[in-house]
Order: C-alpha cells, then sequence, then structure tokens
C-alpha cells in the first residue's frame, strides 16, 4: 500500500499546525475523518480538506508536498511510522517526536527537533536556530534519538540538550551545543563562537579550536575508542562519515559549569 | 548395555549437571594478544566453584568486526551458583584483571532483563571523573586511567538457567595416549559456542567425589577411578587402563553442551584405539542431585 499523500494546494493565509497529521494520530481514520482536521493556528477554522488534496493510502506513511515555511509542527510528537516532507518546512518540525523517521528533502525552520525524545529526524538542507533545542515551555533539548543535519545549522542548535546525537553535515552557528546536559553535537563543518558554551556533560566534537572559549582545558591529544562505538552507531543511520578517526584533542569543560563534558577536535 | 565406536567402549551411563547462573561478556583490547591476555587474567583460578568461587573460560575469540568498539576481543563466560557469588566475581576478577590490563575494554555478551552491576560498579574507580556515555540505547562508562580510557558497559545480562558439571571420561593404556586423546576432545568443544571447559587446558585429572572422610572436606578424590587403586573393591577400571583424564563442561544451555560433550566423544572416537584409548564414561551421582542428565548413549 502506498503512502497517504497531502499536498498543499493553496496558500493556507496564516501559519498551520501540522501536529496533529503523524502516523499515530491518523491510525484507523478514513479519508473523510482526515479531511476534517482542524490545522489552523488562529480563530478562523481551516481544515486538512480545505487546503491539501489528500491522495488517501498508509497512514503509517505519510508523505506531505508543497509545504512552504509557515506550515509548523510537521511530525510534532510523532511516535512511529515514517513522514517525509517533499520541500520546506517551518518551524517546530519534528518537535517532541518520540519515535519513527521523519525527513524533509528541503530547509526548515528554527526548532527543529526541539525536545525530541527518540526517533530519527534527517534535513537534507539546513535548519534554522535552536535545532534539537529547547520547546518553549520545556526545561530540556533534546532527549532522546538522532537528528541529522546535511546541510548547516542556525545559532544555539542542540542548546539544553540531554540526550541523543545530532550530526550536522555543514556549518553551525554561534552557541552550539549551549548548556548541554549531556549527549552528542557533531559539526564537521565551522562551527560559530563558543561551542559548547556552560555544558555540564556530553560531547561535542568540532573541527577547529578557533571558538572554543577558555574556560575549556586543553588535555591534548588522545586516542579514543569511545568514538569508534559513536562512528558505528551512526551507520546505522548512514552517518559513520561524520566521524573520521578516534585520535582527537581533548579540551574538557566547561569548567565554569559542571566540567564533565569535552569538545573533541579529530586529529 | 554399552556401546562401541572405533573399538572403543561407551559406557551406558550420563554425566550429571547442576542449575548455575552464567554471563559472557567480551573483553577488547587494542591487539588481540592483550585481549587474551585480559580474558586468561581474568579467567585464571577459575576451574572450580568448590572453591574458586566461579568457573570461567575464554569461550573463543571475537574478531574486530564483531566487537562493540571495533578492536579484536575475547568472548569470556562466567558461571556461578548463585547470582549473589556470580555479580561479586564479575566485579572483583573485572575489576583487578580486565581493568588493570594495557588498553582493555569490558562489554556485555548477554542480552537479558535480569541484569549485573558491571560498569554501574567499575566507575568509581574513577574518583569522580569518570563519564558515560549512552550508545544505542545502553549506558557506557569511560573511567580515566593512566593508558587512556577503561571503557565498561553499565550491566551485563544473566542466564539464570545455565548448566554446570557436563563431562566425560576417558580412559586408556597410557597417560600419554589419554592426553593426546584429550586434547583432541578440548579442540573439537572449543569450536563450538555457549561452552567453556574450565579446568587446566580443558582437561581434569583429579576428577572429584562429593565428601571426605575428613570433615569440612567437600571433595576428594574419586578413588573409583584412580588407576593406583585398581586392586580396590569399589574400582570402575579394569586392569589394562592405566590413566583417566576427565572433560568438563559448563555452558549457557542443555542443548549447547549436548553438542558439545558429543563433538568431545567424536574427536576421541576418531583416533580409536591408536593412543590406546578403551573406554570413556561419565560422572554422576546417581541421578538424584543434578536435574540434567546427559546420556553417552544418545551423544555418540
Amino acid at each position: 500500500m502506498s503512502a497517504l499523500e497531502l499536498s498543499l494546494k493553496s496558500d493556507p493565509g496564516q501559519r498551520i499546525d501540522l501536529s496533529p497529521l503523524t502516523p499515530n494520530q491518523l491510525e484507523g481514520k478514513t479519508e473523510s475523518d482526515i479531511a476534517k482536521i482542524n490545522v489552523a493556528t488562529n480563530k478562523e477554522t481551516l481544515n486538512v480538506g480545505d487546503i491539501f488534496a489528500v491522495t488517501m493510502g498508509d497512514c503509517s506513511q505519510i508523505r506531505f508536498a508543497g509545504l512552504n515555511n509557515r506550515c509548523d509542527y510537521a511530525g510534532g510528537g510523532m511516535e512511529s511510522g515514517s513522514i517525509v516532507i517533499d520541500g520546506e518546512s517551518g518551524v517546530y518540525t519534528g518537535a517532541r517526536m518520540r519515535g519513527g523517521k521523519l525527513e524533509v528533502t528541503g530547509n526548515t525552520g528554527d526548532y527543529a527537533g526541539a525536545s525530541m525524545k527518540g526517533g530519527h529526524l534527517i534535513v537534507r538542507g539546513n535548519v534554522g536556530d535552536f535545532a534539537g533545542g529547547r520547546h518553549h515551555a520545556e526545561n530540556q533539548g533534546c532527549r532522546g534519538g538522532t537528528i541529522h543535519i546535511h546541510g548547516s545549522a542556525g545559532h544555539y542548535a542542540a542548546e539544553r540538550m540531554r540526550r541523543g546525537i545530532i550530526i550536522i553535515g555543514g556549518d553551525a552557528g554561534d552557541f552550539t551545543a549551549s548548556r548541554i546536559i549531556a549527549g552528542t553535537v557533531i559539526v564537521s563543518g565551522d562551527c560559530g563562537r563558543f561551542p559548547g558554551y556552560g555544558m555540564r556533560r556530553g560531547t561535542v566534537i568540532v573541527q577547529s579550536d578557533d571558538e572554543v572559549l577558555p574556560t575549556f582545558a586543553d588535555c591534548g591529544l588522545i586516542d579514543l575508542p569511545i568514538l569508534k562505538m559513536i562512528q558505528r552507531s551512526l551507520e546505522t543511520i548512514d552517518a559513520g562519515h561524520a566521524i573520521t578517526t578516534t585520535r582527537t584533542r581533548r579540551f574538557a569543560g566547561d569548567m565554569a559549569s559542571l566540567g564533565k563534558g569535552e569538545i573533541l577536535i579529530p586529529a | 548395555m554399552s556401546l562401541e565406536k572405533q573399538g572403543i567402549q561407551i559406557d551406558d551411563t550420563f554425566a550429571e549437571a547442576f542449575p548455575m547462573q552464567g554471563t559472557r561478556l567480551i573483553i577488547t583490547a587494542d591487539s588481540e594478544k592483550w585481549a587474551r591476555i585480559a580474558a586468561a587474567t581474568m579467567t585464571g583460578f577459575a576451574t572450580s566453584v568448590i572453591a574458586c568461587g566461579v568457573e570461567a573460560g575464554i569461550e573463543r575469540m571475537v574478531p574486530a568486526s564483531e566487537t562493540p568498539d571495533g578492536r579484536p576481543g575475547a568472548s569470556v563466560l562466567m558461571f556461578a551458583m548463585d547470582k549473589n557469588t556470580l555479580q561479586n566475581q564479575v566485579r572483583d576478577r573485572v575489576g583487578q584483571c580486565v581493568l588493570t590490563s594495557p588498553g582493555s575494554a569490558c562489554f556485555s555478551g548477554w542480552e537479558s532483563d535480569d541484569t549485573l552491576a558491571l560498569g554501574k560498579l567499575m566507575k568509581y574507580f574513577g574518583d569522580g571523573w569518570q563519564i558515560s556515555k549512552q550508545i544505542g540505547g545502553k549506558r557506557y562508562w569511560r573511567v580515566p586511567v593512566m593508558d587512556g580510557e577503561f571503557i565498561c558497559e553499565e550491566t551485563t545480562g544473566v542466564k539464570p538457567d545455565s548448566i554446570g558439571g557436563g563431562n566425560f571420561f576417558i580412559m586408556g593404556k597410557t597417560k600419554e595416549g589419554v592426553l593426546r586423546a584429550s586434547e583432541r576432545a578440548v579442540q573439537a568443544i572449543e569450536a563450538t559456542n555457549d561452552v567453556i571447559a574450565p579446568f587446566p587446558g580443558g582437561i581434569v585429572r583429579s576428577g572429584s567425589k562429593v565428601g571426605s572422610k575428613y570433615a569440612g572436606q567437600f571433595a576428594s578424590t574419586n578413588d573409583a577411578f584412580c588407576p593406583t587403586l585398581r586392586g580396590k573393591a569399589n574400582s570402575a577400571l579394569s586392569p589394562e587402563i592405566e590413566a583417566v583424564l576427565e572433560i568438563v563442561i559448563d555452558g549457557l544451555s542443555f542443548e549447547a553442551i549436548a553438542q558439545s560433550t558429543r563433538a568431545g566423544i567424536a574427536a576421541v572416537c576418531e583416533g580409536g584405539t591408536a593412543d590406546g584409548v578403551l573406554r570413556i564414561s561419565a560422572g554422576n551421582y546417581g541421578g538424584n542431585l543434578g536435574p540434567h542428565h546427559f546420556h553417552l548413549k544418545d551423544l555418540v
């Protein structure tokens, strides 16, 4: 059975909330049930059937097409199944997701994967600020799962992250992994100012020490077999190339915080 | 009614084995040499629960492609009579023999909800400098040591229905010939999975019986199988048998021990009587003590 397809047919005229359209919430629903779901974010009612062309299919696999950067919360809170967004999406894409696989083929807005607890978020393009960071009204950022950003990330990626792995294939903005509690963040491109600012525990891998804060203690070069283990786990999501060597320069910190974290720079 | 295979008499008897608590650990290092050294050190003085607390041995060497950290490793099996003892032995042996070995790391080799603390205890060696990392849903502890980091998985699984004490005796005309046949048997057993032969080189020369005439002695020599006592009334040996060696097998399942016993006996019989091997038997206590019975007639 092919995937359920939802193709945006007209400009909604407002930001829309796509969080009700996840595999776990659509399970057992008919096409007419789906068409009646309200996705408005203001007091006007805006049903799926008003703005989307619905091609019924397997609700555990959803494909969105034609979305724009005002289509928010795509895959928000999803627990299972898969969603593919063919093109771009708005803010909070994959926020609070708990399981399943969400793939965005284009760019996405701020707060992608914010406070997610599980599952696998893939963004083929770029993401805005606070990717994997804190959802509003949450104390912690990403608490599990993996976020693989093939492009670049804005500022404050992984802010206040607790667990999980975030891979940024391109460049990252300032304050990447700031105040993280734990977890692993890998930046393959250039990283902005002050990565790991205020981090308590966790691992941040960047390619240069240019922007590392002086509150990190340079522990020199060392071989860390744990990196091989992380690399192997990344191979299961086709991201093994993000770690190229187990030999690394290690900075312990942030000593202005708990100081049990580390910034690693591959040798 | 005994059987005969390749001219060797197979007694119509059975090995009597006991329930044990077992676990598997994967020990890795920068080279196979050092993985083996760490594993061998850890499984030293672990021949019998009679006085060692645990029975342990190297199950097999594990190629780097199969280990969690991509380095050469050794798979170790450990068996004890109860979970508490197994926990204490794992703690002491990993702490004193694996943690201390250059470049080592230690991982669980058995998945189960029933667990023993591993890195959960080893982390305290880090004196507060230890850090943990969750990878693939498992927690690993990274303890700073003088050559880098000791990586240790948080817990290892317990196999509560493991079995210890599978055995068979090889009897023949000469000590040298029986030893050669026993070595063939051990080699065949080493090629099977989920088992260890915990005694030196996998072979026991001092088979024991339960109890003794001396108070406080839990086990004593199996006099019925000692060739120097062949003239005694209870001897189980015929005059031409001058040596008896025993293979003891512990395993994670009944099937694993049965398969390895079958392989061991087949390896002995392959040599026929050329090494002077005359008879194969097994040790039991009349079937009243251990619930697991391995009948030799079913294994040849």
